[in-house]
């Protein structure tokens, strides 16, 4: 393994706009390669750790170093790097209804520039990745719940990513389609990404034993695995 | 588009970059509003130019009158008259000349006696800072009277190049007030937009990147409007020729209307992504 993480946390301290704090200390390291689940009750801060690990989020003291990028002190130009290394994947899925499959899909390629020749072939292979290869130019709302999910996780792996972050990508699922959606993540993880997948669904851990970062109140109370 | 993905069912619009948003309502309004607005700001300064031409082709004149019977007096006022800088020609208006004038005046009746002052018409090539008041004291020392209502042409040219300033005045705050038309229009566009904009800069997509499209709409709303406002002229400036006057040739006006559209379209975008993205 690496000896450097890919995620390197010292002492992390966040706070909500209202200056109540959202993560107090947290020092965690994730090396490339991980499979990670973060879990915690609803307000534990899972969210917010994500956020933080693409830059949405400012780090109000502490180190938080990923990929090599100092998040504390990076230009935004950095940051804009760097979220072009991840693929985050939200509860809420965040598809443009308004536009296909393929354009939401086709969207990160969009924003690397990549070139439009190689953007089918690029979002085919997503699409078939995640078992849906007849939607690629039907529209999101014209699909399950499920599959809106699937379509997600397709936009996150669409440009390849090292970092992939799951918030709680399996939240409004039920439990068959949520360890099918997991299944999908963890097959990313053994193609060489780094997972990091907040969830309140216990059985989920049961079904995918990894190493688990549990939340409570803004702070990491275990990190087991 | 279509041509890069060829078995696309409908034409594929990625956003960001140099894709243009699609055209809707508020942007076929907006360009319309826009142009009107040009085109009444440019058909005002084409009526004035038309105007200030026609002014420039004629020959203020004023007259002096003296009573009748002072020869010397006559010949000694139009010495001095002809010493004005500004007096191209100074002419005695025969008798004949202002009985006629009076008899038409009066309707036909014929004049009797010899009750008119003699008088002199003074041609004039320009105005000047004093020219009213020379004029003035040169009948005083000849106890002539001059007719004070023919300086009201003479003033008119100035007043003409006065509402000509003032008008390019407004036509600066129309092109404000037509910024932020677009502007608006833009910043709907933008709200509707949100989802996939706030999406782009969570992708890592560069500021310049997601703001260009609503740059380019900005232009594209200017320049069309810019052109609707040429067409539109063309009624306009037919109707001048036919009154008799030279208004500005269409070619004239193609680069500055279509050159104030964009850059009040362009204008009204950066201060609508600016205010977005603040």
């Amino acid at each position: 393994m690496d000896p450097t993480p890919l995620i390197d946390m010292q002492q992390v301290l966040t706070r909500y706009p209202s200056g109540r704090i959202a993560l107090g200390g947290v020092t965690l390291r994730i090396h490339r390669g991980e499979f990670v689940f973060v879990v915690g009750e609803s307000g534990a801060g899972k969210s917010t750790l994500l956020s933080l690990l693409y830059g949405a989020l400012p780090a109000a003291s502490g180190h938080l170093t990923v990929a090599g990028v100092d998040l504390r002190t990076a230009k935004s130009r950095a940051v804009r790097a760097l979220r072009r290394q991840c693929g985050v994947i939200f509860q809420d899925h965040r598809l443009l209804f308004r536009r296909t499959v393929f354009e939401n899909i086709a969207l990160p390629l969009q924003v690397q520039r990549h070139p439009k020749a190689r953007m089918v072939g690029r979002v085919e292979a997503a699409l078939a990745f995640v078992g849906l290869s007849d939607a690629i130019w039907s529209y999101p709302d014209t699909l399950s719940g499920g599959e809106q999910q699937r379509v997600a996780i397709a936009r996150a792996m669409a440009r390849q990513p090292k970092l992939i972050l799951a918030d709680e990508p399996t939240g409004n699922l039920d439990y068959d389609t949520a360890l099918q959606v997991t299944r999908y993540l963890v097959e990313l993880q053994r193609k060489g990404s780094t997972v990091i997948m907040a969830t309140h669904d216990l059985q989920l851990l049961e079904a995918f034993p990894s190493r688990v970062i549990t939340l409570h109140a803004g702070a990491v109370v275990e990190d087991r695995g | 588009m279509r041509s890069d993905f060829p078995d696309a069912p409908t034409p594929v619009r990625l956003p960001g970059g140099w894709s243009l948003p699609p055209f809707g309502q508020p942007q076929w309004l907006a360009l319309l509003v826009v142009a009107i607005a040009m085109w009444a700001t440019s058909a005002l300064w084409v009526g004035l130019q038309s105007v200030l031409q026609w002014a420039g082709t004629l020959q203020p004149e004023i007259h002096f009158y003296l009573p009748p019977g002072q020869p010397q007096q006559q010949q000694a006022l139009i010495a001095a008259l002809k010493q004005i800088e500004q007096v191209k020609r100074v002419d005695r208006v025969s008798r004949a000349e202002t009985d006629a004038w009076l008899k038409r005046w009066l309707g036909g009746t014929p004049v009797a006696g010899d009750i008119l002052p003699d008088t002199i018409r003074v041609t004039l090539s320009g105005n000047g800072d004093f020219l009213q008041e020379d004029l003035h004291d040169i009948a005083a020392r000849f106890h002539a009277s001059v007719n004070d209502e023919e300086f009201a042409l003479l003033h008119a040219r100035d007043r003409l190049t006065l509402a000509s300033n003032i008008l390019l005045g407004c036509g600066v705050v129309l092109m404000i007030g037509m910024a932020l038309i677009v502007t608006n229009t833009l910043r709907l566009s933008l709200l509707a937009r949100e989802d996939e904009l706030s999406l782009m800069r969570l992708l890592g997509a560069d500021e310049w990147f997601v703001q260009l499209p609503f740059l380019l709409e900005g232009g594209v709303i200017g320049a069309g409007a810019g052109a609707l406002a040429l067409v539109l002229q063309l009624p306009l400036l037919a109707a001048l020729r036919a009154l008799g006057l030279t208004p500005p040739s269409f070619a004239h006006l193609i680069l500055p209307l279509l050159a104030a559209g964009v850059i009040v379209g362009f204008a009204g975008a950066v201060v609508a992504v600016r205010v977005r993205s603040a």
